[in-house]
């Protein structure tokens, strides 16, 4: 870890693998069995749950039968020169849904290059099916971009556990601790902001 | 003939390149830049392949 945050390693293919490893350690300790990859041509790398050839959504349990499709995709770019090289968030999609709807009920979305019909829009925002609505103003909440924070992936994690009780091998306080010292160590590495731990 | 599946992490350059191109015919797009176009529209939603094609379309654009 550098001064100024970041992972730092000397080649982007190690970058890349040191943030790999990282998540999939927080992956593995939450989710149910899944393979967590990268692929990538030097220096951009995508990051997500894959299947043989193919990027995969993983689908989690939850009480009541219930399954949900929830798919990750990190893009992240190494820079430096000389064997000292940073990565850094180009952009991320964090999906979640019903394994059979096509569209995800709940998508959390940064590009730090949006898409030309976007550009104007929040880089960092969430779609959901839904209509906000007071009676007077109607909203698809599809189609807008709701702004957001920088949402990390324990956070996304969290919403999972604690308010759609996905099925987790964890107590609570086990998860807990998973999730705010995966969060912690993003903080640390990847930002020069402080992490406040969630209590439990 | 039946394809033999290279595990995703461990494509490189050619091997993205190709399953870029298979992507794109399996989505029923003509060129990339079609593909990549539904892709930023939409028009794949339900389709399990879009997802991949955004993972890969960012390492060849």
């Amino acid at each position: 870890v550098s001064d100024s945050g970041g992972i730092v390693e000397s080649s982007p293919a190690a970058c890349a693998e040191s943030f790999r490893k990282a998540l999939a350690k927080t992956f593995g300790a939450i989710l149910p069995s899944h393979v967590f990859g990268c692929v990538g041509l030097a220096p951009r790398y995508s990051l997500g749950f894959v299947q043989g050839d193919s990027f995969t959504p993983l689908i989690l349990r939850g009480p009541g039968g219930r399954k949900y499709a929830f798919s990750v995709l990190l893009q992240v770019r190494a820079v430096g020169s000389k064997k000292t090289y940073r990565l850094e968030t180009e952009g991320y999609a964090y999906r979640l849904g019903s394994p059979n709807a096509e569209d995800p009920l709940f998508r959390w979305e940064y590009r730090r290059e949006p898409l030309s019909e976007d550009s104007q829009a929040p880089r960092h925002h969430m779609h959901a099916i839904a209509t906000a609505s007071d009676g007077t103003l109607d909203h698809d909440m599809n189609r807008l971009h709701v702004p957001t924070g920088w949402v990390t992936i324990e956070e996304v994690l969290r919403f999972l556990l604690s308010d759609l009780k996905i099925k987790c091998p964890l107590s609570f306080s086990e998860w807990n601790k998973v999730l705010n010292d995966s969060e912690r160590k993003f903080y640390a590495s990847f930002t020069s902001r402080r992490f406040h731990p969630h209590p439990g | 003939m039946a394809r033999t599946l290279q595990p995703i992490e461990k494509l490189d350059r050619k091997g993205i390149e190709r399953r870029v191109d298979e992507l794109v015919r399996e989505l029923g797009a003509k060129t990339r830049a079609d593909a990549f176009r539904g892709l930023d529209r939409g028009k794949y939603k339900g389709r399990k392949e879009a997802l991949t094609l955004a993972a890969l379309r960012y390492l060849v654009a």
